[in-house]
């Protein structure tokens, strides 16, 4: 019995719908039929486009948006109708951060991270200590007195990092956290939440549009479109094997080659494109395969992914030789390789 | 300026001068307590992430709307029953500051849910998702980040205050405006109208002067 309490899904969201009532009186769908269950210490990713309706269910974990219908459970109990004192005492267990930082402006660093450690009731003669601590944790111990317009936006989104980790959340929920940061402070954040989830065991929820921080960060991700939950999967399947269309085209802006419409190839030759993932990667696949048959090769383009640290390869090869060696190299390709797309094969009138 | 006009004014400016003071403080004050707790209450009760309540919201905003409705020179009237049972007479100053003391509550309290309506959402979204009690959220979030717009609004509540004093003479009142009123308009004393004029406009001006000073102090 003791086993099953500790298996229990630190977040499961059955069934959720969520509906918002417009002006005129309709309905809109933003959430529905949602169900996904995310395990204990894992980074959890939700993406889709914009509307798609993942801050919605987002804010549905700590009830800041309560479901139309559907049950939220935390840690196997069913928080759904938690109100009041209850509903507070959840939320002190979930640290939440956001696209805009949403800071107290007319607060220094300092008052800013007291805030949530008065509410949850921390010994007023250490609540000094510990907000030292939490800056020390992001990097910001000299910002303690700053306010949060002398910030630059990395530093606004660290004091909020800090901020949600003040009462040792179980749970951190990152709502769109670096859509508003540059490259480079983006990769900062990325690399303190995966300090922060392996240090402090923090089971982190981060939604996202963007696949590249998808691609660095998540152990697992949910894809969404139209409130739908549409696909789930580790991180390295998703990337190496989408199935739904959503997930196709939200995979291919991180990996994919595009070919040029007006691309002419002669006529003794096949164009394809090759996707390969996991121990695949590591084999010399395209020396084999003109030393196992009478073919030439010529790579067009090519790039390599790294998704969780595995590789993702995909190559856009043309291979030239009789018609009948180049059907039998393209088999060794797809006994060999994840995935073989042919592109084009070469026509009469071609060069 | 003629001697007459001179002699107006060193007897009744200084008087008229305290009256307006003493009734503009006093109905500054009592708005400043109940108008933002009004304030307050209208924006809470109609905010999603907070306390709303649509009962508790339409009381407020139809009491508050009640008293804005009514030009405020009927509100001096129809409160004069209130006002005696209140002060014990119905002219002076004090006696003035009863209507005075209601417009201006409902007035802030307009402002005040304003100023609280202007911050920005994420903030308050994220404080409530803290888990913070909503007193905490009013005194630490709440009060804090409308700070700049209350000041602002303190403000134009007091000048708003100095125009409806001026119409407290026709009960009796007294003030700087009924000076003006009395001597500049029914006698045709335009020196003493010139200077209540002057005065009351070096007022406004230091009053704005120093509320965007202190609005500005808080804003970081």
């Amino acid at each position: 019995m003791e086993t099953k309490i500790l298996d229990n899904p630190i977040i499961e969201l059955k069934d959720i719908d969520v509906y918002f009532k417009s002006a005129e009186g309709n309905s809109l769908k933003a959430v529905s039929h949602a169900s996904l269950k995310v395990t204990k210490g894992e980074i959890f990713g939700i993406v889709g486009s914009s509307g798609a309706g993942k801050s919605t269910l987002a804010r549905v974990i700590n009830l800041l948006q309560p479901p139309t219908s559907g049950r939220v459970l935390i840690d196997g109990f069913d928080i759904t109708d938690n109100r009041g004192n209850d509903l507070r005492a959840l939320r002190l267990r979930i640290g939440m951060i956001f696209q805009h930082f949403n800071l107290i402006s007319g607060s220094t660093v300092e008052e800013n991270i007291s805030f949530n450690l008065k509410a949850a009731s921390y010994p007023k003669s250490e609540i000094h200590s510990r907000v030292v601590e939490l800056l020390k944790l992001v990097g910001l111990s000299d910002k303690l007195k700053s306010y949060p317009s002398q910030l630059s936006g990395g530093q606004k989104q660290r004091v909020a990092i800090a901020r949600a980790l003040a009462n040792n959340p179980e749970l951190l929920i990152c709502d769109e956290a670096t859509s508003a940061l540059d490259t480079k402070t983006t990769e900062g954040i990325i690399t303190l939440l995966n300090d922060i989830n392996k240090k402090l065991k923090v089971t982190i929820v981060f939604i996202t549009h963007q696949m590249d921080v998808a691609k660095k960060l998540f152990n697992k991700i949910a894809v969404m479109d139209s409130g739908k939950i549409v696909e789930v999967n580790d991180t390295y399947s998703l990337f190496s094997n989408p199935s739904n269309p959503i997930t196709k085209s939200l995979v291919s802006s991180v990996l994919d080659i595009e070919i040029p419409e007006e691309l002419v190839i002669s006529k003794d030759s096949h164009l394809i494109k090759l996707f390969y993932a996991g121990e695949g990667a590591y084999n010399p696949i395209i020396s084999n395969l003109s030393k196992n048959f009478s073919v030439d090769l010529s790579i067009l383009s090519g790039k390599i992914e790294y998704i969780n640290k595995k590789p993702l390869g995909i190559l856009l090869v043309s291979i030239f030789g009789e018609e009948s060696e180049r059907l039998k190299a393209i088999q060794y390709l797809k006994d060999n390789t994840t995935k073989v797309e042919l592109i084009k094969k070469g026509e009469h009138y071609g060069k | 300026m003629g001697n007459n006009t001179i002699e107006i004014l060193q007897q009744y400016l200084w008087k008229a001068s305290y009256e307006t003071i003493e009734m503009v403080i006093i109905s500054l004050l009592v708005a400043l307590i109940f108008g933002t707790i009004l304030g307050l209450i209208l924006y809470l009760s109609e905010t999603e992430l907070l306390v709303k309540n649509k009962v508790v919201n339409s009381i407020a905003a139809t009491l508050v709307n009640v008293i804005r409705s009514i030009p405020f020179i009927i509100l001096l009237v129809v409160l004069i029953p209130l006002t005696k049972l209140i002060t014990g007479t119905t002219i002076g100053p004090i006696a003035a500051s009863v209507p005075l003391s209601f417009c201006a509550i409902a007035f802030h309290a307009r402002l005040i849910e304003g100023a609280f309506a202007d911050i920005d959402s994420g903030v308050i979204e994220s404080s409530v998702a803290t888990g913070s009690s909503i007193k905490l959220i009013i005194t630490n979030v709440l009060f804090v980040e409308a700070r700049p717009a209350i000041v602002r609004s303190i403000t134009i509540t007091f000048v708003s205050l100095i125009g409806y004093s001026a119409m407290a003479g026709i009960v009796g009142g007294g003030g700087i405006g009924d000076l003006a009123i009395q001597f500049g308009y029914y006698r045709y004393e335009s020196g003493v109208m010139l200077v209540t004029v002057i005065l009351l406009v070096f007022i406004v001006q230091i009053a704005q002067i120093i509320g965007d000073k202190i609005a500005e102090s808080f804003v970081h």
